[in-house]
């Protein structure tokens, strides 16, 4: 049990295993496109709060991210990524979300 | 082969190591005093590189290894400088002109962490304020109004997630405001799930005092 919590606390390192490597590299490259997604729903939400769009621009621009957000659980899903993976250590700066 | 390392220690003393000492795979722990750095030493082993090539809990063990061998450096009265899991160079060479060149850098963290120990804290959410977090449902992309519905799901994450962070942030104020005086650093970092992460850089003379000042601090909220 001590071992199981240890393993998922352990920093996170590309694995650049040539038999998962395809894993490593899909996870860092799910990373970036997490983060430019997330960028933009706060931008979407920050234009909605400010009355800036119409109620069918605001449609529209949900319908879009909520597909994002459902393609990317897709993908999630095909490399077997939850939420958390989806995450790089930075160092002193702390992880990346 | 290659050279792992585990810690950087000051000020040398190599007769220090404790005798029969292994660490990752039950390779020997040796001690390197870079003759450019007189002023420190750096505890290292030759492993094979697949001993580095595993995953899951077979990785977990090396990490407790690795840990084991800190906990030994740190017994012989001096605090180590930890490195980062999985440090490997090609040869003891190798290793020694990579600390050489960051000496400076770490001539002053052991300076500022030398008689201390560092404690790490977690505070995590519980009780009502666990369940008052429960996860905001996406809407179907069928329904009405889903769109709209969507980015007002996100705001409402957004905003739990940062009434977690507020809630981390006041209790580990909490355990600051009950620890000052104890602690001689402090460094925290929130982690999205709601967890915070706090290390107490804590003199040796003073680790029963801030065991027993954490007493104090109960009962948890």
């Amino acid at each position: 049990m001590a071992l199981d919590a240890l393993a998922r606390a352990l920093p996170d390192r590309i694995n650049a295993d040539p038999e998962h490597v395809e894993n490593g590299l899909a996870r860092l490259v799910l990373t970036v496109i997490e983060l430019l997604r997330e960028i933009l729903e706060h931008q979407a939400i920050r234009r909605m709060d400010g009355g800036t769009l119409s109620d069918e621009q605001i449609e529209r621009l949900g319908l879009a991210l909520l597909k994002l957000s459902e393609r990317m659980d897709e993908l999630k899903a095909t490399f077997g990524l939850t939420d958390e993976d989806l995450n790089i250590d930075l160092g002193p700066l702390g992880r990346l979300r | 082969m290659a050279t792992y390392l585990y810690c950087v220690l000051a000020p040398p003393n190599p007769e220090a190591i404790p005798a029969g000492l292994t660490g990752i795979s039950g390779s020997p722990v040796r001690v390197l005093v870079p003759a450019a750095t007189t002023h420190m030493e750096v505890w290292v082993a030759t492993i094979d590189d697949a001993a580095l090539r595993v995953s899951g809990e077979a990785l977990a063990r090396q990490a407790l290894l690795h840990n084991d061998v800190v906990d030994a450096a740190l017994a012989t009265g001096r605090t180590p400088l930890p490195a980062r899991f999985g440090s490997r160079f090609d040869d003891d060479a190798t290793c020694i002109a990579d600390v050489a060149r960051r000496s400076s850098v770490l001539s002053a963290i052991l300076d500022r962490v030398a008689g201390a120990v560092e404690m790490s804290v977690l505070i995590v959410p519980t009780g009502d304020f666990l369940e008052s977090i429960a996860p905001i449902a996406k809407p179907e992309r069928h329904e009405a109004a889903a769109g709209r519905r969507y980015l007002e799901v996100v705001r409402d994450r957004t905003r739990q997630a940062e009434d977690r962070r507020q809630a981390a942030e006041s209790e580990a104020e909490r355990v600051a405001k009950a620890l000052s005086g104890i602690v001689s650093g402090e460094s925290r970092s929130f982690r999205a799930i709601g967890v915070m992460s706090v290390a107490h850089l804590v003199p040796f003379e003073r680790v029963e005092i801030y065991r027993d000042a954490w007493y104090c601090l109960r009962p948890w909220r």
